[in-house]
């Protein structure tokens, strides 16, 4: 036996095939392959999904029919005819969205860096039912079902439940997760489980310290969630003990936690903990670390192999998504973390050289219209932000990462959808995109948002 | 293969986004059914891939085959992607194997081989199959995929060749096993 030349004649048999030929089949392997090639020629996609994701890409309905699509019959040679006026419409909704997004006003400088970087594979978009946004987008809500269904016609496809786990009370918080996440998923919906510890159960942020929560986030992994975030905004000592805050002693935990939950369930994305937006290091220092500092920190440390997901937050925007000046607070105009390109820009930057995407894991805009009041002085800064302008800056918010080229952005939480409780010194009821009247008017825009092309 | 029509690639123009549908969507398709084994996961990949090469039309740069560029696509993304939480449809559910032209007797062989074929693919090295997968459920040439693989033509011919003896192999045990319990 010649294998180099049984492999020659093997290649060349189905390179045959695939032209349409019909060569001789004269060896074992080259009947096999012929078998294979006919089989693969006999799986089609069915038409109903075919039709109906050309209408989600809006193109005309094209199912091949099983006469034509077969690949390994020899087909007509055709003119090209890719100039039928559908084809035309396609291309110039798309060019279209591209000119109208890099006309806007107040267009984002890329980082110079992020463009010399800017080629990352495409983003991934949703899996399970068909996500009808640009971007597979969810929401976090308390688990009732009218809540679900309104988020369902609003093409939110996953539903968000932040965990504050205690040692004392694990089994406790497990059996709510558990409820929660059966019950969001036999409506069709992913689940995020954004997972907080205690800064106090870690005094000494050393690995043992770490390894209550590991055990604790494997045994959520084993109730199936869809992914879960690992332990957010690290760098403020509210969340982690004071003196001690560092990217590198987040990845400890974070290394821990991603071992144990692909053990319990490998299906399970972990996404890294989204720092706080904050530049307060200065005023606090222990106390507070810049997100920017902690990205770096986090990549350096090796976060890039210990997440499926890059974990981001912005809540503190009083312009609209595509803006990178215009923000009214003094005394800093142009600190990054008032908008959103530059924010995603900040996370993504310290791992262009992994191919993980960005997951915003928090992304809110506060408005008090229909409450008494904001909910602090500390945020007073959103005291002009209308609902209407939540509503159109979350919905506007979506294609405008789906259209970045510099970072992608796999998944995007609402936070919220819902508020978590009336007491209007909270600051969930004025985030909470159903407002204190019952509207949602980003529910609305959201809808419309997945009727446009 | 790419041999028609003449190529998008040099012609240096942004190809017309239903085209490339009409013409690839049933490859990517069989791809992902090879690849993720069930046809909700296969729909779904096939979703995600024309959506994400839609956004990403602009970045094409007419280098390589159209065909090779989505199929890319749909492998980083199999790669990322979340799991469907739904049971996974049997494989007598693909639409695609009943036509009107096969007995009832024929289906059933087709099915049982589909099955015996990707249950076999998964038990190859991952690079074998995915060489598999690429050479006869993609329809990629050697040179394609190579190109994709960041390997030798002659390395991607060799690998084919032992990874179908494998296949050949163990779909013939399955089937004896199936045949005969």
């Amino acid at each position: 036996m010649n294998e180099p030349h049984d492999a020659d004649h093997l290649n060349e048999f189905i390179d045959d095939r695939l032209r349409g030929k019909r060569p001789a089949a004269t060896s074992t392997e080259t009947r096999f392959a012929a078998q294979l090639l006919d089989l693969s020629a006999q799986l089609q996609p069915d038409a109903p999904f075919v039709d109906a994701l050309a209408a989600r890409l809006t193109l005309p309905a094209t199912a091949p029919s099983a006469t034509n699509a077969s690949a390994h019959r020899p087909r007509p040679r055709r003119q090209p005819a890719f100039l039928t006026w559908a084809a035309v419409l396609a291309l110039a909704i798309v060019l279209g969205g591209l000119i109208l997004y890099a006309a806007q006003p107040d267009t984002v400088a890329l980082h110079p860096a992020a463009v010399q970087n800017a080629t990352p594979p495409p983003t991934p978009v949703p899996v399970g039912a068909l996500n009808p946004l640009p971007i597979l987008t969810g929401g976090y809500a308390q688990p009732d079902s009218a809540t679900f269904d309104r988020m369902w016609g609003a093409g939110l496809r996953w539903t968000g439940l932040s965990l504050d786990y205690r040692a004392a009370v694990a089994d406790t918080i497990l059996e709510q997760a558990h409820a929660y996440i059966d019950m969001a998923s036999v409506r069709g919906f992913g689940v995020l489980v954004s997972l907080r510890g205690s800064a106090a159960e870690i005094t000494t942020a050393q690995e043992e310290d770490f390894a209550a929560l590991a055990d604790f986030a494997a045994r959520l992994a084993a109730l199936g969630p869809m992914a879960i975030e690992v332990w957010p905004e690290a760098n403020l000592d509210r969340a982690w003990p004071t003196g001690k805050i560092g990217g590198a002693s987040y990845t400890v935990l974070l290394r821990r936690a991603y071992e144990a939950i692909k053990a319990a369930n490998p299906d399970v994305w972990v996404i890294s903990g989204a720092p706080a937006p904050t530049s307060a290091e200065a005023a606090f220092p222990g106390r507070v670390m810049n997100d920017d500092t902690f990205y770096a920190q986090m990549a350096r440390a090796g976060t890039g192999n210990y997440a499926d997901c890059i974990g981001v937050h912005y809540t503190q925007g009083v312009v609209a998504p595509m803006a990178s000046t215009g923000d009214p607070r003094q005394p800093i105009d142009d600190d990054a973390i008032r908008y959103l390109v530059p924010m995603l820009q900040r996370a993504a930057t310290p791992f262009r050289e992994t191919t993980l995407p960005l997951c915003v894991t928090e992304l809110g805009y506060l408005s008090p219209e229909g409450l008494p009041d904001v909910p602090g002085p500390e945020f007073e800064w959103a005291n002009d932000t209308s609902v209407e302008e939540q509503a159109t800056w979350l919905a506007d918010a979506i294609p405008t990462m789906a259209m970045l080229s510099s970072v992608r952005v796999a998944l995007v939480m609402i936070w919220r959808v819902d508020a978590l409780s009336y007491d209007y010194n909270t600051i969930s009821p004025g985030y909470a995109i159903i407002r204190p009247d019952g509207s949602c008017p980003t529910c609305d825009a959201l809808t419309r948002l997945q009727s446009s092309p | 293969m790419d041999a028609h029509p003449p190529d998008y690639a040099t012609s240096g123009q942004p190809p017309a986004f239903a085209e490339l549908y009409r013409r690839y969507v049933s490859r990517i398709y069989r791809y992902a059914l090879a690849r993720l084994g069930n046809v909700e996961d296969a729909q779904d990949l096939t979703a995600q891939t024309f959506t994400a090469a839609l956004h990403g039309l602009d970045h094409y740069r007419g280098d390589g085959s159209l065909a090779a560029w989505l199929t890319s696509i749909a492998r980083n993304l199999a790669v990322s992607s979340f799991r469907s939480r739904r049971p996974s449809l049997p494989l007598d559910a693909a639409d695609g194997l009943a036509t009107s032209q096969q007995s009832p007797e024929d289906l059933a062989g087709s099915r049982l081989r589909l099955e015996a074929v990707l249950t076999a693919l998964e038990t190859l090295p991952p690079d074998h199959a995915e060489v598999i997968r690429l050479r006869f459920f993609s329809e990629l040439s050697t040179a394609e995929t190579a190109a994709l693989l960041g390997k030798s033509e002659a390395a991607v011919k060799m690998t084919l060749h032992r990874a179908l003896q494998t296949l050949r192999r163990r779909v013939a045990a399955d089937e004896q096993e199936i045949l005969q319990p």
